[in-house]
């Protein structure tokens, strides 16, 4: 047989019927395959959709309570108070300022005993000894002397 | 519709009636395709399944009708080695064939594409996908060489020894 008879042959053969039951059975194999594939595709993206959803509510709860208690309206249980008294309105009490916000208070007296402290003079007849003389701007009569050695 | 749609290289989702009207249009080249490779028509039929089915993953986003045909035969072919190495090919006569081969006088025509097709059979499965693609489909030697994935010069030389050892079979009367 010759290449030309082999090309013919060939060719005679492109023209040839597909068995309809084999192109029934493709069409019908590919059919049940696709749908199902839609199907399964369409669960998936609503599972998909399903846990965004959980995820944005939990983080818009998890925000909530983050924010601090002195912002957020408590709501306690309401109880009805009687008023049987007369209301007395108490006195408003002053703010107690804190004890290092507050200055330092220093006696008069104490400024003036140390506006007249004067420096120790050293006496050198006494062999070293140290006197210390205090005196008082508002007793002048009082001296006090401490000598030592 | 569809033929507007592909040459405007329009990207339609293959989950329609575009997806079977392609289906429809390409059904027979797959099978035929799968059938002359393959040699038996149950593993053309499941070579065709699943040609349709990576076509519906795939979307029919094709620049025109050319690249569709030749993405199909790419698919096709690539199927049908994966099928042929896992097994061996069943040469079959098909009811067609014999149907004819009563009816018409042609019976010696007839026994003559069988005698090729059992021939073809005992090739290589690749210079017969070659063959296949160039002789039976009329595919050009380049589009025959992007569909195996290989060189023109491949598949010329593929051809060449598939066309010597067919007309060695014939003349020997093996097949």
């Amino acid at each position: 047989m010759k290449d030309e008879q082999i090309r013919e042959l060939f060719s005679e053969m492109r023209e040839e019927a597909i068995p309809a039951e084999s192109l029934a059975r493709v069409r019908r194999a590919v059919a049940e395959s696709v749908p199902s594939r839609r199907r399964w595709f369409g669960w998936k993206f609503a599972a998909m959709v399903a846990v965004a959803g959980c995820l944005a509510v939990a983080m818009v709860e998890l925000r909530t309570a983050q924010v601090p208690v002195n912002g957020r309206a408590v709501q306690g249980p309401v109880v009805a108070v009687q008023q049987s008294a007369p209301v007395v309105e108490a006195a408003p009490v002053l703010p107690v300022a804190h004890k290092a916000a507050r200055p330092a208070v220093v006696p008069v007296r104490e400024v003036e005993v140390r506006r007249t402290e004067k420096a120790p003079p050293v006496s050198s007849d006494n062999g070293g000894a140290h006197e210390i003389r205090i005196e008082s701007s508002d007793e002048p009569d009082v001296v006090i002397l401490l000598i030592g050695g | 519709m569809l033929d507007a749609a592909l040459m405007t290289g329009i990207s339609v989702d293959a989950g329609g009636d575009t997806f079977d009207q392609v289906l429809r249009q390409r059904e027979r080249q797959v099978l035929r395709t799968a059938y002359r490779v393959l040699g038996n028509w149950a593993d053309a039929e499941d070579v065709a399944q699943e040609v349709f089915l990576r076509l519906h993953r795939h979307g029919l986003g094709f620049a025109n009708e050319a690249a569709l045909g030749g993405w199909l035969y790419r698919v096709t072919v690539n199927a049908c080695l994966d099928k042929a190495r896992r097994a061996k090919p069943v040469v079959e006569l098909p009811e067609t064939l014999r149907e004819e081969a009563v009816a018409e006088a042609g019976l010696i025509r007839s026994q003559e594409k069988e005698r090729l097709m059992a021939a073809l059979a005992t090739l290589p499965v690749r210079e017969r996908a070659a063959v296949v693609l160039r002789e039976i489909e009329g595919l050009s030697t380049a589009e025959v060489a992007a569909a195996l994935g290989t060189k023109e010069a491949t598949v010329r030389s593929q051809i060449f020894h598939a066309m010597r050892r067919l007309r060695e079979v014939l003349e020997s009367g093996k097949a």
